[in-house]
């Protein structure tokens, strides 16, 4: 057996030899690159063609024990402007942190628990115009976050994140801003309770629920939320879903309307993904945004094609 | 300035280890242990390894060849069941070591190491053989995939 393998052997152990080293007890790389081009028509802005990157991104992450029931974890991940050469590397969700039957306690720079807790209900995330941060107060990623994440029990778990201020001059405290969301999963149910406060500036609540029935999959949103420095608030809703025509095809709508005293906005959007495989796809949508102001109606539209590639 | 950048030099440094296709997918979700669940799930085996009282038994690694056979067993040698012996001529335990990924230690995939684990099965009961128990355990990244067995 070993020298009918040992051909084969030497190949594979040339092939991967970097790699391997390279892994050992170490890192692991990770991440997309999702390129599309863009009609954007923005009331009062660009009417153009674009080539965007849509947060394509590059990723280290690891992990190792560092004694018993301990464990160290870090991710270092960036976002990468494909598309052209000016701030190649953007910060995206960087951290360190211990693991242990206690639940998981990192510091860094990340989404917070509210931002991520959106799951993937946002059926357009990343996409230009697309984007529920269009629409929502929320999407917030903080600098300076220290977050707690508890173990899951029973399908529910607890995220809780500080964030100290660190602005010149000002005494703040340890927690100005604090992030919480409770989630709950179970089969095809994911329900997520969230509160932003004092979050760069916005107080937020938001529950979020989605189901995945056969070949459907409903996502819903409801949010709250107040802009301190303005007194704006306001509320809003999302409806969106997803369904698998087949392996390959899956169409995607997503409706939603945020009402706050500022302006209300409410989106549109459709689109659907052609799966290559589970790493690869092509992918095309349209989404209009409607924005009340008090001069009038801003209507903001894009149509997006591309493709993305997971690695 | 930008080719020096620290980002750029990660991404130079692990250009070559890319594996975990769902990473990416994962990193954006408060499941912090799914994400890191690579490394930690061996660590989870491990510990859930049920301790049999199985010392009458004999573990053979049948790597027995090649630099990659002395590597292997080399790394084999801080597995615990490594070092269980026989007293029973009847009862025997072998173990391949696989890997899920690329490895410097083993180039075979579980799939190739089932058919060398058979006929050293076939070597050591030429008259048949009872599998009574079939497990892996981590060695590094790699696994070992264990038979215990009896000859007929």
């Amino acid at each position: 057996m070993k020298q009918k393998f040992i051909p084969a052997a030497i190949a594979i152990i040339t092939a991967s030899s970097l790699s391997s080293i390279a892994i050992a007890d170490g890192p692991s790389f990770y991440g997309k690159a999702n390129v599309s081009l863009n009609n954007v028509d923005y009331d009062g802005g660009d009417d153009q063609w674009e080539l965007n990157s849509n947060a394509s991104r590059v990723g280290v992450k690891g992990s190792y024990q560092v004694s018993e029931g301990l464990t160290a974890i870090y991710k270092l991940e960036y976002e990468v402007a494909v598309d052209d050469g000016e701030d190649v590397f953007k910060q995206r969700n960087i951290y360190g942190g211990f693991q242990g039957s206690f639940g998981t306690v990192i510091a860094g720079n990340h989404d917070t628990p509210t931002k991520i807790a959106q799951s993937n209900v946002d059926r357009f995330n990343d996409q230009e115009n697309g984007d529920i941060k269009n629409v929502f107060k929320g999407e917030t990623r903080a600098s300076n976050i220290i977050m707690y994440s508890s173990p899951e029990v029973n399908g529910l778990s607890a995220t809780v994140a500080i964030i100290p201020g660190e602005e010149t001059g000002v005494n703040d405290g340890l927690a100005d801003g604090t992030s919480i969301a409770i989630t709950y999963k179970k089969d095809e149910l994911y329900l997520a309770l969230t509160n932003d406060s004092e979050v760069e500036g916005v107080d937020v609540t938001r529950f979020v629920a989605s189901y995945v029935y056969e070949a459907f999959n409903f996502g819903f949103m409801l949010q709250e939320a107040e802009i301190i420095s303005s007194g704006d608030e306001g509320s809003g809703y999302l409806f969106s879903g997803e369904y698998k025509l087949d392996d390959n095809i899956v169409l995607k709508a997503q409706f939603s309307n945020n009402d706050i005293d500022s302006g209300d906005k409410s989106q549109i959007a459709f689109g659907a993904d052609y799966k290559l495989n589970s790493n690869a796809k092509f992918f095309a949508y349209l989404s209009a945004i409607d924005t009340d102001t008090t001069t009038g109606t801003q209507d903001d539209t894009a149509f997006g094609a591309g493709y993305e590639i997971k690695f | 300035m930008k080719f020096f950048s620290p980002p750029l030099i990660l991404l130079c440094i692990f250009s070559l280890s890319a594996h975990s296709a769902s990473d990416v997918d994962m990193a954006d979700s408060l499941d912090f242990n799914a994400f890191h669940n690579d490394k930690k799930e061996t660590q989870k085996t491990w510990k859930t390894e049920p301790k049999k009282p199985i010392d009458n038994t004999q573990n053979i690694n049948i790597n027995t060849s090649s630099s990659v056979s002395i590597s292997s067993q080399q790394a084999n040698k801080n597995t615990p069941h490594n070092s269980s012996f026989s007293n029973n001529d009847n009862t025997h335990k072998i173990h391949e070591r696989y890997t899920l990924n690329n490895s410097l230690k083993t180039p075979y995939s579980a799939f190739y190491v089932i058919e060398a684990l058979h006929k050293k099965m076939a070597e050591l009961c030429p008259t048949g053989w009872e599998k009574t128990r079939e497990w892996s355990t981590p060695v590094e990244n790699d696994f070992n995939l264990h038979y215990q067995f009896i000859c007929l």
